[in-house]
């Protein structure tokens, strides 16, 4: 009886100091996460501007979907963004992930440890070379395509909508393409040397191979990294910030960078937080959408896998 | 020879040229991954690139004006023709001539090799661009078109240390990515610990509510609630509010990883321990955390990344109080501020500073970064 009742003080006193151990984050759970998430979903339904609050119903998401031609820019923008890059980010990560892992290549690491640099410096200095590197006046891109005459006049590549969300791509893509490479040699490196090689005993060549293997098998992967870079890419706007806030005129803000305008009173927008926690409501909303049509879509893709 | 020197300057045409010879191409290239697999397709583009581009600077050697326009244009002409080509070529000593020269291991491993490291000059080339124009003089990043500066001038960095406050800025990202290290690596190992060994109730409830926060976000729009609390607290003025914020943020990913490496670790190692008397708390000091060893290194290398390139919420309690900034932020107001605007040598110079330590870090301890980032990867 006594050691039955030491043992269950023994796990109260380890049940105890496991709440212990994670009771700061437990506590920050709720208060820096649950707390903000709730605080905008209340102030969603509010016209607030820091001082007072009034209730107005769904005021706000009428004016969104009705009014609010600016907040729509933004979120093509966001699609733009984080959907272009990848027409070129995936062939090339795949393409060079299948050429480090093909077994051809000695320093393999070299490499890797290269392409990953640009993830490793920071997007304020990434971007400020980008600025510098685009630049209008004397810019070396802008040099480069003169000394071979492509264009005849220097471009001002971030003071227009187009070349500025191209310049935003394609700094994306070359600060984040090493990442897919890794999940796609994450995804290489997983399909089983016995499943090729069963193959080819059965007498299959190396096209039937790669795509009755190999692609299906990384169907998964592609799945992941689709998804990732859906539901990342919907999110980003700190490059953004830092290449163009926005500029020219708000035409390639994106939409999270349009809530932090709206938020944080920059370029002389007034700070409606009411309206912006609106804006932030749905933004969830589009984006957990978009990911369901995904999943939705892909369903074949999970049962190859 | 004129007819075509002609059709040479005519732009659009060429540009027709360029998009057909890309397009061909790289259907090429993808009928090569289909017919022959992915190192033969992978490896034939490449040759085609370097193909190409010894292909233009011959058309240079023949045209009237050297260097000019035609070059790069009738690269994309060259890459449909030589594509054309180089696929009966291909075909043929894949199939065929087994022996040949060109054919085999050896030389797609070659053509990789160099077209991956021209890949990794691609890569490296907006750091050069950098580096180079942080030894630049005023006047030359202005009318320069060199990449290279005519004199290195180091004093530039003198001068950003010095007058432009690096100096102070460098500081303050020290000591806020010490402390961020020393909290994160903390609160993630403990936290990994009671979830991997400790038993309490709501344990699984708790630790899916943790991680929904990978899932739930609403991205830029909690940072405004996120401020007024912290206003409250008042931790909004400086980085030591961020740092102490930093005691109740869930690492949600180091979390996994230490978690993930307890669970491999065997539980008779703790049970020898509790008979000897260790407590459950002396049992993570004692006997995992030693064994932990690998995987804090990985957590300080990772943190510190982060830390060091945090821009947002540094930016955001920082602001308006200019000499509590780290180099981020430091950078970014440099560069909107009214004479930072046309000194691009300083604000290079600054950039280097900030970068150069940690690059330095990562290509000496690159082994950790990769197996953290690898570890993220697979998790998804």
């Amino acid at each position: 009886m006594a050691k039955t009742g030491s043992l269950r003080q023994a796990k109260l006193k380890i049940e105890i100091q496991s709440y212990l151990m994670i009771g700061l984050q437990l506590l920050g759970f709720f208060v820096f996460s649950l707390y903000p998430i709730l605080w905008v979903f209340r102030y969603g339904f509010y016209d607030y501007d820091g001082v007072t609050a009034t209730w107005c119903g769904f005021e706000n998401f009428v004016r969104a979907f009705t009014r609010d031609a600016l907040y729509w820019k933004s979120v093509l923008n966001t699609f733009i963004i984080a959907y272009g890059k990848l027409i070129v980010e995936i062939p090339l990560a795949f393409l060079i992930a299948l050429a480090l892992t093909s077994g051809l290549v000695k320093f393999k690491r070299v490499f890797m440890v290269g392409y990953y640099l640009p993830k490793m410096t920071g997007i304020a200095v990434n971007c400020l070379i980008f600025t510098y590197m685009f630049a209008t006046v004397n810019g070396p891109i802008n040099n480069i395509l003169l000394d071979i005459g492509i264009i005849s006049e220097p471009i001002a590549w971030l003071g227009a909508k187009w070349t500025a969300l191209a310049v935003i791509m394609i700094r994306s893509t070359w600060a984040g393409f090493s990442t897919n490479v890794l999940y796609f040699m994450a995804g290489v490196s997983n399909v089983s040397e016995d499943c090729v090689e069963a193959a080819k005993v059965d007498g299959a060549n190396s096209k039937q191979v790669f795509f009755k293997i190999t692609l299906p098998m990384l169907a998964p992967v592609l799945k992941t990294i689709l998804m990732l870079a859906m539901v990342n890419g919907m999110k980003v706007y700190q490059d953004v910030m830092l290449l163009t806030n926005g500029a020219p005129g708000g035409s390639t803000n994106v939409v999270m960078l349009y809530l932090y305008q709206l938020y944080f009173e920059t370029d002389g927008i007034k700070a409606q937080y009411g309206y912006a926690s609106t804006l932030g409501i749905i933004t969830t909303f589009i984006i957990g959408g978009v990911t369901l049509i995904y999943l939705r879509l892909t369903k074949n893709a999970d049962e190859v896998g | 020879m004129k007819f075509i020197l002609t059709l040479l300057k005519t732009i659009p045409t060429m540009l027709l040229f360029a998009v057909t010879g890309l397009v061909a191409g790289l259907g090429w290239t993808l009928y090569n991954v289909i017919a022959n697999g992915a190192e033969i397709g992978i490896s034939s583009l490449f040759v085609i690139v370097i193909g190409n581009v010894i292909g233009a600077y011959v058309v240079d050697f023949f045209a009237e004006k050297k260097g000019g326009s035609k070059k790069w244009f009738m690269l994309g002409f060259l890459f449909g023709i030589f594509a054309f080509i180089a696929t009966f070529f291909m075909k043929k000593n894949d199939n065929v001539v087994k022996r040949n020269v060109f054919n085999g291991k050896r030389f797609f491993s070659i053509i990789l090799h160099i077209a991956l490291s021209a890949f990794l000059v691609v890569v490296f080339y907006p750091f050069l661009v950098g580096l180079f124009s942080s030894f630049k003089t005023q006047r030359e990043i202005l009318i320069s078109p060199n990449i290279l500066p005519e004199t290195w001038q180091v004093t530039n960095y003198i001068t950003a240390w010095t007058e432009a406050n690096f100096a102070q800025y460098t500081f303050n990202t020290v000591w806020y990515t010490f402390f961020t290290i020393c909290i994160t690596v903390l609160t993630s190992t403990v936290n990994g610990y009671a979830f991997a060994r400790g038993e309490f109730r709501g344990k699984s409830a708790i630790f899916v509510l943790f991680t929904s926060l990978m899932f739930v976000t609403l991205g830029s729009s909690s940072l405004y609630p996120t401020m007024q609390l912290m206003k409250m607290f008042h931790l909004n003025t400086s980085l030591w509010g961020l740092i102490i914020k930093g005691f109740f943020a869930i690492h949600i990913a180091d979390m996994y990883l230490v978690r993930g490496f307890i669970n491999q670790l065997p539980k008779e190692l703790d049970e020898a321990a509790t008979i000897d008397g260790c407590g459950f708390v002396g049992i993570f000091f004692r006997i995992i955390l030693p064994l932990l060893k690998p995987m804090v290194a990985t957590l300080v290398i990772l943190t510190f990344g982060h830390a060091w390139n945090d821009y947002l919420w540094p930016m955001i309690v920082t602001m308006g109080n200019p000499e509590g900034q780290p180099l981020s932020v430091g950078l970014r107001a440099l560069q909107s501020s009214g004479e930072g605007a046309a000194s691009w040598h300083i604000i290079m110079a600054g950039s280097m500073i900030s970068a150069l330590p940690m690059m330095i870090m990562y290509l000496i301890f690159n082994k950790y970064f990769v197996k953290g980032l690898a570890a993220g990867a697979v998790k998804g």
